[in-house]
């Protein structure tokens, strides 16, 4: 297979998508509280390179068709360029294989553990896997309920 | 609650004292949730001891962030009047209590933890076990299944681990063959990823979020990281 190249006309801003299993060691929980996707997410020791989604060419119902019960993650282009080197790079699949395959691009090499950390720091929910407790209480606010959370009157019962 | 809490374990085998550990983490959250008697804060604490797994290391900050923030809170009106709590002091007091009971929670967890890591050996051979049952394309990414070399060097590392107080850590198969480990001690994370061919990488973060893996420590071992996350 020929090397990669980062394609750059996937613009840092370009939000993509990465499907995490409803296995409970995909995601975890981080001293504060909230439930974030596991570095695992961004690993590939297969192919070297890690199946995502342009956001704005599918939906979360293409992505999770073949396995509903799993979550969904956004994550921006440029924030996975900052966590090391990485190619981004367009790599459309044949909708009968993946019916979000249009969006599909990959993100190479398969980062290591540290770069997949920060990735899946950086990392928040647009879908919650199955089994993952959905509500914004303690036990498990997503990022996108951190932020309501912050804007909750502080110290009021 | 301290003494049954304690002399319960002395002389039971692991399982019992697995079952017997989840029945009383699950009573006392129920008692939490009870004593709780704020609405949103009976809500989060019964979604709370719902969830509530006894292998879970995760959860004790659970616990912590109950304490953390009932003592931040402050009584409102309404707490007032919902509750019939009459005159600040004895609000505050209610406030305190219920902080003060999930910090007893807290620590009765950490423990546990420490204590009593006969569970913890269930959890991690159960778990590593259920890696060996996983087949091609496990992951919908069409992942191969988990290699036995990593199987062996993840038993391997997870029975040197047993050797520190730093609890049982999250158990994820990586997509390729490898497996992933991760600790938690405090606001201290250590992270070991075993390879498909057995060899494995790792990154430990500080207090501070700062991060060091192989590249910033290349003489690092096992028992240098461990002993790190245990101090």
């Amino acid at each position: 297979m020929p090397a990669r190249q980062d394609d750059t006309s996937i613009g840092d801003d370009v939000i993509l998508w990465r499907r995490i299993l409803d296995d409970r060691g995909w995601w975890t929980t981080d001293p504060d509280g909230r439930i974030r996707p596991a570095s695992v997410a961004f690993k590939d020791r297969q192919s070297n390179e890690v199946s995502m989604y342009i956001a704005t060419l599918t939906s979360e119902t293409e992505v999770l068709s073949k396995h509903l019960s799993h979550g969904i993650v956004r994550i921006k282009a440029g924030q996975i360029r900052a966590a090391g080197t990485f190619n981004i790079t367009a790599d459309e699949i044949p909708v009968e294989e993946d019916p979000a395959g249009r969006a599909h691009i990959v993100v190479s090499p398969s980062p290591n553990t540290k770069a997949a950390r920060i990735m899946a720091q950086c990392a928040s929910w647009v879908r919650l896997p199955a089994g993952v407790p959905s509500n914004t209480g303690i036990d498990g606010y997503t990022s996108t309920d951190q932020d309501a959370v912050k804007q909750e009157k502080p110290g009021s019962l | 609650m301290t003494a049954g809490f304690h002399e319960s374990y002395i002389g039971g085998s692991g399982p019992q004292i697995e079952a017997y550990y989840a029945d009383v983490v699950r009573r006392k959250a129920r008692e939490f949730y009870e004593e709780a008697r704020h609405e949103s804060l009976a809500v989060k604490a019964k979604q709370s001891w719902r969830h509530i797994d006894a292998s879970e290391p995760t959860h004790s900050p659970i616990f912590l962030l109950y304490a953390t923030g009932v003592r931040q809170a402050r009584p409102t009106e309404r707490f007032r009047r919902r509750f019939a709590v009459h005159g600040d002091l004895a609000a505050e007091q209610c406030v305190r209590s219920l902080g003060d009971h999930a910090g007893r929670m807290h620590n009765q967890w950490e423990l546990a933890q420490w204590k009593y890591p006969q569970q913890d050996s269930v959890t991690r051979n159960e778990r590593l076990r259920s890696l060996t049952d996983l087949g091609q394309n496990w992951d919908g990414y069409n992942s191969r299944p988990i290699t036995q070399r990593a199987i062996r060097m993840a038993d391997s590392i997870l029975q040197q681990s047993s050797h520190y107080a730093i609890g049982t850590p999250r158990i994820a198969p990586v997509t390729g063959g490898g497996i992933e480990l991760e600790w938690t001690t405090g606001r201290r994370d250590l992270e070991m990823e075993i390879l498909p061919d057995g060899r494995w990488e790792f990154v430990r973060t500080h207090e501070d979020g700062h991060m060091e893996d192989q590249q910033d420590l290349p003489s690092a071992d096992t028992q240098s990281l461990f002993l790190w996350l245990s101090e």
